[in-house]
C-alpha cells in the first residue's frame, strides 16, 4: 500500500512538472504566433500555409503511421472543408458555425471512406482513396456552383474587436489554434493506452480482435477523425483568398504523404517538420524552377534512402549515438538475466474471475461442428467438443487434423458451417472474434501474433483493452484526464505482474518484441491472454520453442489457473505435458473426433496410439 | 570421410551494435550431426544466422568445407551447399506447396532430373506434403508447414544442413519421422547442425552436443556420454 502511495505521489510530481512544461510550451507557441501575426504579409502567408499543411500531415499520420491506412484522399477531404466554408460563407452562413459543419461533414465522408478499409488494405486502399481525390477534383472543376476551374473566392475573415486588435492578424491566430487542436488530439492518442491498440490493428489484427478490440469500428472511427481534422484544415484554408480545384488535386494528396514520410512517419514532430519543409522549400529557395525541382527531389530521395525514418529518424539516430555510452545494451542485459528469479509467483487472490452463474457442468459445449476452408474438403466434420468447467482440457491429434481450426471456431476467427457453440451458457457461434472476450474467452496463437514495434509490456497492456473503460473515447484528451493516467499506470503495473507470473525476467519487459527470442514471444502472448482474466483460456501450442524450465513455468501457471476455476483448453504435441497436466483430452484425426474423455483413458486408447502417439 | 564441414573460431555476432554471442568456437565434421542446445535467448539462432551471412555485425572466422565464408553474402553461402530451415518457417504462403519446394531447388534448376528426384524424396519423407502439393502453403496446418520448410531446405541438396527447431509444432509421430529423416540424411554423408529445444530428439540424432548459455559455449560433449551421465548436465544448463 505504501509502495502504491509512493508511486502515486511520484506520479503527481511528474504530472506537475509536465503541466508546467506544457504550459511553457503553449505560451511560447502563442508568443511565436504573436510575432508571426505582426510579421510581413510574406512571412504570414508562408507560415500560415505551412501550418495548414502541418494539420493535414498530422491528421494523415494518425491513419497512415499509427493505423496503417495509407490514404491518398486527404486532399479531397481538405477540399470538402474549404469549399463548404467558401460556398456557404458566401451564402451568408456564420463562419464559426461552418467550422463544426466542415469538421463533421468531412468526418462523415471519412467514415464512408474508412469502411472501404474493411474490404481492401494496403495498396488497394491507397488507390481507392486516390480515386476519391480524383472524383472530388472533377466535381469541383465541372460544376457551375463551385466556380469551375476559376474557383471561388473564400469568405473574408472578420477582424478582431477593438480591445484585441493588438494581437495582429486574426487569421494567423485562428490557424495557430487549429494546428494546436490537431496536434493536441493526435499527440494525446499517441500518449494514450489506445496507441498500442492502433499499432496492433496495423500489424497484428488477429491479436487485437482476440483482446476484444472492434477493429472495424476503430478503423472507421480513426479515419473519420483524421478526415474531420482535414476538413478543419480546409475551413482555415478557405480564408486565404481564392480557392480553386488545382489546389486540391491528387498531387496535393501525394505531397501530404511525402511530408509525413520525409519528416518521419509515426513520430510526434516528423509530420510538422515535413510540412514546413515541403511547403516552404519552393517559396524560400528562389532559383531556376527546374533546378529547384531537381534539388527538392534529390533531397527527398537522399533522406528516404539513407534515413528511412525520415528527418526524425536521423535525429533519433544522432541522439542515440550521443547517449550511447550511458545506456547499456538492452539485449545483452536481457540475455544475461535470462529467466525470472526462480520461485513461484503467487497470483493475486483478488484477481480471480467472477464465477458465472448457471449450474451447467460444461464451460464450453460445441456440438456437431463442421467447417470447410475449400468447398468439398471438410477441415472439421461433425465434431462434438465439450469442456468441463474449471478443467484443463487437452486437444491433440496429428498435424493437419483440425485442432487449430477448431480453436479458431471457438475463438471466433472462423464461423462454423454447421453446429452450435455454447460458452458459459450463451450461444456464441454467430458472434465475431472481438466480442468473445466479453464472454470470458481469450486465446493465444500458434505463431505468436504480436506488435513487433512495441515493447513486451505494451503488448500485454493490449490484453487489458476491453477491461478498461472507454479507452478509445478518452484517448483524444488522454494526458488531460487524471483518471486515464491512473488507468494507464495500472495497466502497465498489471502487465508487469502478468509477465512476472508468466516467468519472464523483468529485464525483458521494456525490450521490443522484434528483438526477443521465440520463447519470450510465447510467454508474452500467454501473459497478454492471462492479464484479461478470462474464464475460458485457449492456448494453441503454448510450449512450442520453450525450454524445459519454461515448460515447468507454464505448467505452474496452468495449475494456478485451474485452482482459480479458469477453464483451459490446450493444443499441444508434448504428450508428456498433456497427459500429466490435463484432466480431459480430446483427440482429433483427419477432422473427426477419435475419442474424448479422462486423460488416462485416452492415453491407453488403442486408436490414439495408432494415429497419434506411435508405439 | 574426413575434414570439417563447418569450422567456427572466435565468432562474435549480434544485432545493431550489440553482441549476442561471444567468442564462439564450434566445428562440425563432415558427415557428423551436431546439436546446439541452450535456453531461450542464449543466441542459438544468432549463430545460425551468422553462419548464413545474415548478420552484418559479425567478427571471427567461419569456414564451410575449408572455404572462408566470413564476409560472403548469403546467396553465395547458400550456393556453397549450405541449407537452412529458418526460425518461423518463412514459407511463401500464397504459393503452392510444390512451388515453395521448387524454389528451394532453384540452385539446381538446370538439372531437371535431380530436382524431380529430390522432390520425390521429399514427398516420400513427408507423405502429407505430397498430398497437398497443389494447395497454397497457408492452407496447411502449422505442423505441415514445418514439414514443407524442411523439405524446401532438402531441395537444394545441401552438404551442410542448418536446422532451427525443426520439431516445432510437429506431432509425436511426425517427430519420429523427422528423426528418421535426419538420420537417413546423415547416413548419406551430409553434415547437420541442429538447434533444438527437444533434447531427446537432439540426442537421438546427433553425435555431439554444444551447450550455449548467455551467448557463450559452456560445454561440449559427445551425445552418448551425455546419455550416460543422465540428464543432470542438461538440466543444469537448460533447466
Amino acid at each position: 500500500m505504501t509502495a502504491a502511495a509512493v508511486t502515486a505521489a511520484g506520479d503527481i510530481r511528474r504530472r506537475r512538472t509536465w503541466a508546467w512544461i506544457t504550459a511553457a510550451l503553449v505560451l511560447a507557441y502563442f508568443g511565436a504566433t504573436y510575432g508571426i501575426a505582426h510579421g510581413t504579409i510574406y512571412t504570414q502567408g508562408l507560415i500560415s500555409q505551412a501550418m495548414i499543411f502541418a494539420v493535414l500531415a498530422v491528421s494523415l499520420d494518425l491513419v497512415a503511421g499509427m493505423t496503417g491506412l495509407y490514404s491518398l484522399g486527404h486532399a479531397g477531404l481538405f477540399a470538402l472543408g474549404a469549399y463548404t466554408t467558401a460556398l456557404l460563407g458566401h451564402a451568408g452562413w456564420n463562419i464559426y458555425l461552418l467550422l463544426p459543419i466542415s469538421i463533421i461533414g468531412a468526418g462523415l465522408v471519412g467514415a464512408v471512406l474508412g469502411t472501404l478499409s474493411l474490404r481492401v488494405s494496403g495498396l488497394y486502399f491507397a488507390i481507392m482513396t486516390f480515386i476519391f481525390s480524383l472524383v472530388v477534383t472533377v466535381i469541383l472543376q465541372d460544376f457551375a456552383f463551385t466556380g469551375g476551374l476559376n474557383g471561388t473566392p473564400g469568405p473574408i475573415y472578420p477582424s478582431l474587436p477593438s480591445w484585441a486588435i493588438f494581437l495582429g492578424n486574426p487569421l494567423v491566430w485562428t490557424i495557430a489554434v487549429v494546428l494546436l487542436i490537431a496536434v493536441t488530439i493526435v499527440w494525446s492518442i499517441r500518449a494514450s493506452a489506445m496507441y498500442p491498440v492502433l499499432l496492433a490493428i496495423r500489424d497484428a489484427e488477429p491479436f487485437a480482435a482476440a483482446n476484444g478490440v472492434r477493429t472495424a469500428a476503430i478503423k472507421i472511427g480513426v479515419f473519420a477523425l483524421s478526415a474531420g481534422l482535414a476538413g478543419m484544415a480546409g475551413w482555415a484554408f478557405s480564408f486565404s483568398g481564392y480557392i480553386s480545384p488545382q489546389q486540391f488535386t491528387w498531387t496535393t494528396s501525394v505531397n501530404i504523404l511525402v511530408m509525413v514520410i520525409f519528416g518521419g512517419i509515426n513520430t510526434r514532430l516528423g509530420p510538422i517538420i515535413g510540412a514546413a519543409f515541403v511547403s516552404a522549400f519552393p517559396i524560400v529557395v528562389h532559383i531556376d524552377p527546374l533546378v529547384q525541382e531537381l534539388i527538392y527531389g534529390l533531397v527527398f530521395v537522399a533522406i528516404i534512402v539513407f534515413f528511412p525514418g525520415g528527418v526524425m529518424g536521423l535525429v533519433m539516430l544522432v541522439i542515440h549515438r550521443l547517449t550511447r555510452r550511458r545506456s547499456g545494451p538492452p539485449l545483452a542485459a536481457a540475455a544475461a538475466g535470462d529467466t525470472a528469479p526462480v520461485g513461484h509467483v503467487e497470483v493475486e487472490a483478488t484477481s480471480s474471475p467472477p464465477r458465472r452463474t448457471g449450474s451447467e457442468e460444461y464451460a464450453l459445449e460445441a456440438t456437431g461442428i463442421t467447417f470447410s476452408y475449400v468447398k468439398g474438403v471438410k477441415a472439421v466434420e461433425e465434431v462434438d467438443f465439450r469442456v468441463r468447467r474449471g478443467s484443463v482440457h487437452g486437444l491433440i491429434g496429428p498435424n493437419g487434423s483440425g485442432k487449430s481450426t477448431l480453436v479458431n471456431l471457438v475463438a471466433g476467427r472462423l464461423r462454423p458451417d454447421e453446429g452450435t457453440i455454447v460458452a458459459n451458457g450463451r450461444r456464441i457461434d454467430r458472434l465475431d472474434a472481438a466480442t468473445r472476450p466479453a464472454h470470458g474467452i481469450r486465446r493465444t496463437f500458434q505463431s505468436a501474433v504480436l506488435v513487433r514495434d512495441l515493447s513486451v509490456r505494451e503488448n500485454v497492456t493490449i490484453g487489458l483493452y476491453h477491461r478498461t473503460p472507454n479507452v478509445a473515447g478518452r484517448s483524444l484528451v488522454w494526458p488531460l484526464l487524471p483518471g486515464a493516467l491512473r488507468d494507464h499506470r495500472e495497466m502497465r503495473g498489471a502487465a508487469d505482474t502478468a509477465l512476472q507470473t508468466a516467468g519472464l525476467a523483468a529485464s525483458w519487459n521494456g525490450a521490443r518484441v522484434a528483438d526477443v527470442p521465440h520463447g519470450v514471444e510465447q510467454l508474452t502472448q500467454l501473459a497478454a491472454a492471462c492479464v484479461g482474466e478470462p474464464s475460458i483460456l485457449i492456448l494453441d501450442e503454448p510450449l512450442a520453442g520453450l525450454s524445459t524450465r519454461e515448460i515447468e513455468q507454464v505448467s505452474e501457471i496452468l495449475n494456478d489457473l485451474r485452482e482459480r476455476g479458469v477453464t483451459v483448453i490446450v493444443v499441444e504435441h508434448q504428450t508428456h505435458f498433456i497427459f500429466s497436466m490435463c484432466d480431459d483430452v480430446t483427440v482429433l484425426a483427419a477432422g473427426r473426433l477419435v475419442v474424448s474423455g479422462p486423460a488416462e483413458q485416452v492415453r491407453s486408447n488403442e486408436r490414439v496410439r495408432e494415429v497419434y502417439l506411435g508405439q | 570421410m574426413s575434414g570439417e564441414a563447418l569450422q567456427i573460431e572466435g565468432l562474435s555476432a549480434g544485432y545493431g551494435r550489440f553482441d549476442v554471442v561471444h567468442d564462439i568456437a564450434l566445428r562440425v565434421e563432415s558427415g557428423e550431426a551436431v546439436a546446439l542446445l541452450g535456453p531461450n535467448g542464449a543466441g542459438k539462432t544468432t549463430v545460425l544466422r551468422a553462419i548464413m551471412g545474415m548478420l552484418r555485425h559479425r567478427r571471427g572466422r567461419i569456414e564451410v568445407a575449408g572455404t572462408d565464408v566470413t564476409t560472403m553474402p548469403t546467396h553465395r553461402i547458400a550456393r556453397g551447399h549450405v541449407g537452412l530451415v529458418p526460425e518461423g518457417r518463412r514459407l511463401f504462403l500464397d504459393q503452392t506447396v510444390e512451388d515453395n519446394l521448387r524454389l528451394g531447388g532453384l540452385r539446381l534448376r538446370h538439372d531437371r532430373e535431380r530436382v524431380e528426384a529430390l522432390l520425390g524424396s521429399v514427398y516420400e519423407l513427408f507423405p502429407a506434403v505430397g498430398r497437398y502439393r497443389n494447395r497454397p502453403a497457408n492452407a496447411l496446418s502449422g505442423g505441415e508447414q514445418q514439414m514443407v520448410a524442411i523439405g524446401r531446405m532438402m531441395m537444394s541438396d545441401p552438404a551442410l544442413m542448418l536446422l532451427d527447431e525443426p520439431s516445432l509444432g510437429l506431432a509425436p509421430l511426425a517427430i519420429q519421422d523427422l528423426a528418421r529423416a535426419l538420420t537417413a540424411l546423415r547416413e548419406q554423408g551430409r553434415s547437420i547442425l541442429l538447434v533444438e529445444q527437444r533434447v531427446d530428439l537432439a540426442l537421438q540424432v546427433c553425435d555431439r552436443v554444444y551447450i550455449l548459455s548467455g551467448g557463450r559455449i559452456v560445454r561440449e560433449s559427445s551425445a552418448s556420454t551425455i546419455d550416460a551421465e543422465g540428464r543432470e548436465l542438461i538440466d543444469a544448463f537448460l533447466g
